[in-house]
């Protein structure tokens, strides 16, 4: 008899710990689906569709400014036919560097490089490149 | 005693069942409700229309990086017509009974176009981008001539009903 009062004892004192232990789970749960739908309501309000490419980045006006410069002539002649030439290398690089500096000015920053010429104005942004005569060129606006 | 030991096992089963089928149900509402939050959300594309439309602009009046002037002088009376944009949301009938959703303004050449509702314009530098009109601004050179001339495109898109939470 006494004996199985013991037994009844030990067997009471199990199921306290074991409900202790599903209310703690059950609490833990709780506030894991709280903070799971808080990071989901925080997820939804950063929807949007920039599909990792900022519409800033487009590219399209660096690519005009590029046929913009290669299109421009000095002394009767295109910085592209210059560039396809490469014997007016050095003058092509000082009219590019003339063009970026009046760029530069009106706060819009590039930097061209292509067939031996480099000129540095604080370009970011997506660089678009084009190829001619053998020869490519890029702009990064 | 064997039993009275039968009877509580049972009880145990019963309770752990209930407790098993109220989790359930708790897990399952969080998953829906997650879903139909995230949902809830409008997908934001008016930056990005307002970047397209400054593209399209920018193609409009410029041509393999030589000012179009013909477009230029004919885009001061009519942009909409000389560059091809239509500017009106027909995707729902609510959406087209309302006024303006676009503001474009573009300053090329000493000469300024506009077109759409101007008050979006005092919304453009807000910190705010969800219930107010979205702003992109666009510079380029393109050859005039032999010389650069700088062309501004300022785009606002408005559609806050189609974008943005309420």
């Amino acid at each position: 008899m006494q004996k199985d009062s013991f037994v009844l004892k030990m067997n009471k004192k199990g199921e306290v710990s074991e409900t202790m232990t599903w209310v703690f789970a059950t609490i833990i749960i709780i506030v894991m689906i709280f903070l799971f739908l808080f990071a989901v309501n925080l997820l939804g309000q950063q929807k949007n569709m920039n599909f990792g490419v900022k519409s800033e980045d487009s590219g399209f006006s660096t690519q005009e400014m590029l046929f913009g410069i290669l299109n421009k002539e000095v002394s009767g002649k295109t910085i592209r036919d210059m560039i396809v030439g490469g014997d007016n290398n050095a003058i092509a690089s000082v009219e590019i560097g003339k063009i970026l500096d009046d760029f530069a000015y009106y706060d819009v920053r590039c930097d061209f490089s292509g067939n031996g010429i480099k000129v540095i104005r604080g370009g970011s942004g997506k660089t678009v490149s084009v190829k001619f005569g053998g020869k490519e060129v890029s702009l990064r606006c | 005693m064997m039993i009275n030991l039968k009877i509580n096992r049972k009880g145990d089963e019963r309770v752990l069942s209930m407790y098993w089928f109220i989790l359930f149900i708790i897990v399952a509402v969080a998953i829906v409700s997650a879903v139909l939050i995230f949902y809830s959300y409008l997908l934001d594309v008016r930056s990005t229309e307002a970047g397209i439309l400054s593209d399209r602009v920018a193609d409009c009046l410029s041509d393999n990086g030589i000012l179009n002037e013909g477009k230029l002088d004919e885009a001061v009376n009519n942009i909409e017509g000389a560059c091809n944009l239509i500017l009106k949301d027909e995707s729902k009938e609510k959406y087209s009974s309302m006024k303006s959703q676009y503001y474009i303004k573009v300053e090329a050449n000493g000469k300024l176009i506009e077109s759409g509702d101007r008050d979006f314009l005092a919304y453009c530098g807000q910190s705010s981008k969800v219930n107010i009109p979205v702003c992109f601004e666009k510079k380029l050179f393109v050859l005039n001539g032999n010389d650069f001339v700088p062309i501004k495109i300022t785009t606002v898109v408005r559609k806050v009903e189609q974008n943005a939470k309420g």
